[in-house]
């Protein structure tokens, strides 16, 4: 069994499938890259694993502890005879037969959802035991997130220290000297007594994975990191980020830093329409890429540069 | 009557202008989070009911709520307000909480998403996140409303004279009834001036101290 495993991943907005079911699996340590169009549902699925969005179906777990376990609902084929007799009215009724599909197709959808519902009720986790499971991974944002009423320091021990405050067996000044130590690390020691407004963006977010790591993550999730920065500031937050691959933190990226994902990536996914089209190796995926859309998509982005 | 005599009558009233004043401050600001929570509660119900009421407050006259808090318990329920100045707190508080409620759901809504879902994976529960994240936030941002509505408060105070408070104005009115001059209702003006100015200071000052980030 992997140390990180994610099956079958659905997820439904209203009518759009976003994730039509995504498995892959991770070692310990290993850097995941997922690349992909907009839209695809990269960062839907890196949101579905961080418990920011609740998948439909699937299931995720870490090491022996099962995060996300939701079954999927097949009503089509579990009916209850109330529905049963639903839909044999609408079989009979006057419609033609493509408004009868449509509204049976209607019909079960809400029955599904109702399902669903009922389920994720009864198997409703209490704000404590989510908080355990959340904070096996942790999240770097596009748009950084920082506290803006706190100091860089601050932002980076805060929930540690929330954390020492609930549990009197962490030690406070260990979480002090371990910020230190992070901020360090993504160079920013001569920073700890700034507001996030007087840092940079590409600070910014070197902070944010900072804060990200302060509670040492399983898994360490960056959704779009460099996005909302310039190219300058992207290299420093890239280097940061390849920085971490030596120590044995297991990370997901999500990344139009195609160089970035080829370079530092472990495995690589290319996600297209809600399904994994391509995954393997930066080589296997970027030097000989099996799928049509994937060789598109990559011309693409090598036209760009 | 002298200048002297003058100032010590209108001294008299802004004892009660400032005793409604701050009296309503002790109450409305806390009353407001309360209304705020019912008007952003998840009951519908709750919600649609305390918006409905907000609705009222804020459609109406304050006037004309502080002539209904007066007169409509004696006419319609046969239990007369007996202290005026206790219809006047009430009114008061009952307004401005209706106001405040608004600027403090205002200030909350205005607190991006993203702020929330660091908190979340950060590990964060909802009392801290309201706690530490949000609140501290929210009071920034609601400064400059807050200030706005606190200094209007100061004048309003003057409306309680329709039902026979003696504050400010209504001191001044006084004099001019029994002693023919006119010019100490103008002189009302320099009371207020300087309670306004004051509280501008202290705003100035508040937001300063604020001012150690940004948003």
């Amino acid at each position: 069994m992997a140390f990180f495993e994610v099956k079958d991943i659905k997820k439904k907005f209203g009518k759009t499938n976003v994730l039509k079911g995504v498995s892959f699996e991770l070692e310990k340590g290993e850097v995941l890259a997922i690349i992909g169009s907009s839209g695809s549902g990269k960062t839907t699925l890196l949101r579905c694993i961080n418990f920011l969005e609740e998948p439909d179906q699937g299931k995720v777990s870490v090491g022996d502890d099962v995060l996300i376990d939701i079954p999927s609902i097949d009503i089509a084929n579990n009916m209850s005879d109330k529905l049963e007799a639903k839909i044999k009215k609408i079989e009979q009724g006057k419609l033609t037969e493509e408004q009868k599909q449509a509204k049976i197709a209607k019909l079960l959808d809400s029955e599904e959802n109702k399902a669903r519902k009922k389920w994720k009720k009864e198997h409703a986790l209490s704000d404590e035991e989510l908080r355990a499971k959340r904070l096996h991974l942790g999240m770097v944002f596009q748009s950084f997130n920082l506290f803006p009423h706190y100091n860089v320091l601050d932002n980076v021990m805060l929930a540690a220290k929330l954390q020492a405050k609930e549990n009197s067996k962490i030690d406070i000044s260990a979480v002090e000297k371990n910020a230190l130590e992070l901020l360090d690390k993504v160079g920013l020691k001569d920073k700890i007594h700034n507001y996030p407004c007087e840092l940079s963006g590409g600070q910014q977010q070197r902070v944010a994975i900072a804060r990200a790591l302060a509670l040492q993550p399983d898994i360490l999730c960056f959704d779009e990191p460099t996005s909302a920065l310039d190219p300058e500031l992207t290299g420093e937050v890239l280097k940061v980020i390849k920085g971490l691959k030596n120590s044995d933190t297991t990370m997901i990226v999500v990344t139009h830093e195609m160089e970035f994902a080829r370079k530092v990536a472990d495995k690589v996914i290319f996600m297209a329409n809600g399904v994994i089209e391509e995954m393997g190796t930066p080589r296997q995926v970027f030097g000989n890429p099996k799928s049509e859309k994937t060789k598109a998509f990559l011309q693409k982005a090598e036209e760009i540069i | 009557m002298s200048f002297q005599e003058v100032t010590l009558a209108l001294l008299e009233g802004t004892k009660y202008t400032m005793g409604l004043f701050f009296l309503t401050l002790i109450i409305a600001i806390p009353l407001g989070m309360v209304v705020a929570a019912l008007a952003m509660s998840r009951l519908k119900i709750v919600s649609k009911i305390t918006n409905v009421f907000i609705w009222i407050i804020r459609g109406t006259p304050l006037m004309l709520q502080l002539i209904v808090v007066q007169y409509v318990p004696g006419l319609v329920f046969g239990f007369p307000m007996k202290i005026r100045f206790l219809s006047a707190l009430i009114a008061f508080s009952v307004n401005y909480a209706a106001y405040f409620a608004e600027i403090y759901r205002g200030g909350i809504i205005s607190i991006p998403r993203g702020q929330y879902e660091a908190s979340y994976v950060l590990g964060l529960n909802r009392k801290q996140i309201v706690g530490k994240i949000v609140i501290p936030q929210v009071f920034k941002r609601i400064m400059p409303p807050m200030s706005n509505e606190v200094i209007t408060l100061v004048k309003d105070t003057s409306l309680a004279n329709i039902i026979g408070i003696v504050e400010i104005i209504m001191s001044a009115k006084e004099i001019v009834a029994t002693k023919g001059i006119i010019w100490p209702l103008f002189y009302t003006g320099v009371f207020y001036l300087v309670m306004c100015g004051a509280l501008t200071l202290l705003f100035n000052y508040i937001e300063k101290k604020l001012d150690y980030y940004k948003i």
